[in-house]
């Protein structure tokens, strides 16, 4: 069985992945931006875990848009 | 963006327990062991799809999903991290981080500490030793500290303190 769209299934994957990333980098700003604001000086786990996070979270990212680009056109 | 005042030191900087985390790592264990599940229903689910599209599409969505439970995971640290009660020899300043946004801090003057009960409910608490103290002022307004451990120095550095600065200001008055 072949999935029929009138849209081919990579852009409608690709406008969702856009939504999904920006509101994404939004959300993890806010939370980074709390952090660096209200975390008291010299504590430095904060940047540690936020580090660690950017890290996961863009590996994460580039193996979604690797398999995005796998989906048939 | 808490500013001490001129000889005034931080004396005690208060965290909740551990368990606190630990609660929200189940739950992020929980939605991984999910996943495990969905991953082993999967084959069932598409071998009628075309199988390039199958592993794509199973690729994408895991990652979609994995990130989503980074993010939920790093917010929970945060509100757990920016929650805090700073105690100083002239203050105890309390800082709620109420999600996105959204924050709360409040304080009282040690002096005005009248009285401080410390509270343990439950065999968690009693095992791993955290509860929560709540402090009476002289304005009868009542301050607590929820789920932090070490209750018993603690309560004791908050009346020592207390004590210091009401003996302070007595001799200012004569």
């Amino acid at each position: 069985m072949t999935l029929s769209l009138p849209i081919p299934i990579f852009y409608l994957a690709a406008g969702a992945f856009a939504l999904f990333s920006m509101a994404y980098l939004a959300i993890a700003g806010s939370i980074i931006y709390h952090l660096r604001t209200f975390s008291l000086p010299g504590r430095t786990s904060s940047y540690i875990i936020s580090t660690v996070f950017m890290v996961v979270s863009g590996l994460l990212w580039i193996i979604g848009l690797i398999f995005l680009f796998r989906l048939p056109r | 963006m808490i500013q001490l005042h001129e000889n005034e030191h931080m004396v005690l900087l208060l965290h909740k327990h551990w368990f606190v985390v630990a609660r929200t790592v189940l739950g992020i264990v929980f939605l991984i062991i999910l996943l495990a599940a969905a991953l082993l229903l999967l084959p069932f689910l598409t071998d009628r799809l075309d199988p390039d599209l199958a592993s794509a599409a199973t690729g994408l969505g895991l990652a979609i999903y994995l990130m989503m439970v980074a993010l939920f995971a790093f917010f929970s640290w945060m509100d757990y991290y920016l929650d805090m009660w700073i105690v100083t020899e002239k203050r105890i300043i309390d800082v709620e981080q109420r999600g996105l946004f959204s924050r709360e801090v409040s304080e009282i003057p040690i002096a005005s500490v009248q009285d401080v009960t410390v509270e343990v409910h439950g065999i968690v608490q009693t095992m791993l030793g955290f509860g929560t103290i709540k402090i009476q002022t002289a304005g009868e307004r009542e301050f607590t500290i929820d789920e932090i451990p070490h209750l018993a120095a603690v309560k004791d550095a908050i009346l020592n303190y207390a004590h210091q600065q009401f003996e302070a200001t007595q001799k200012t008055t004569i």
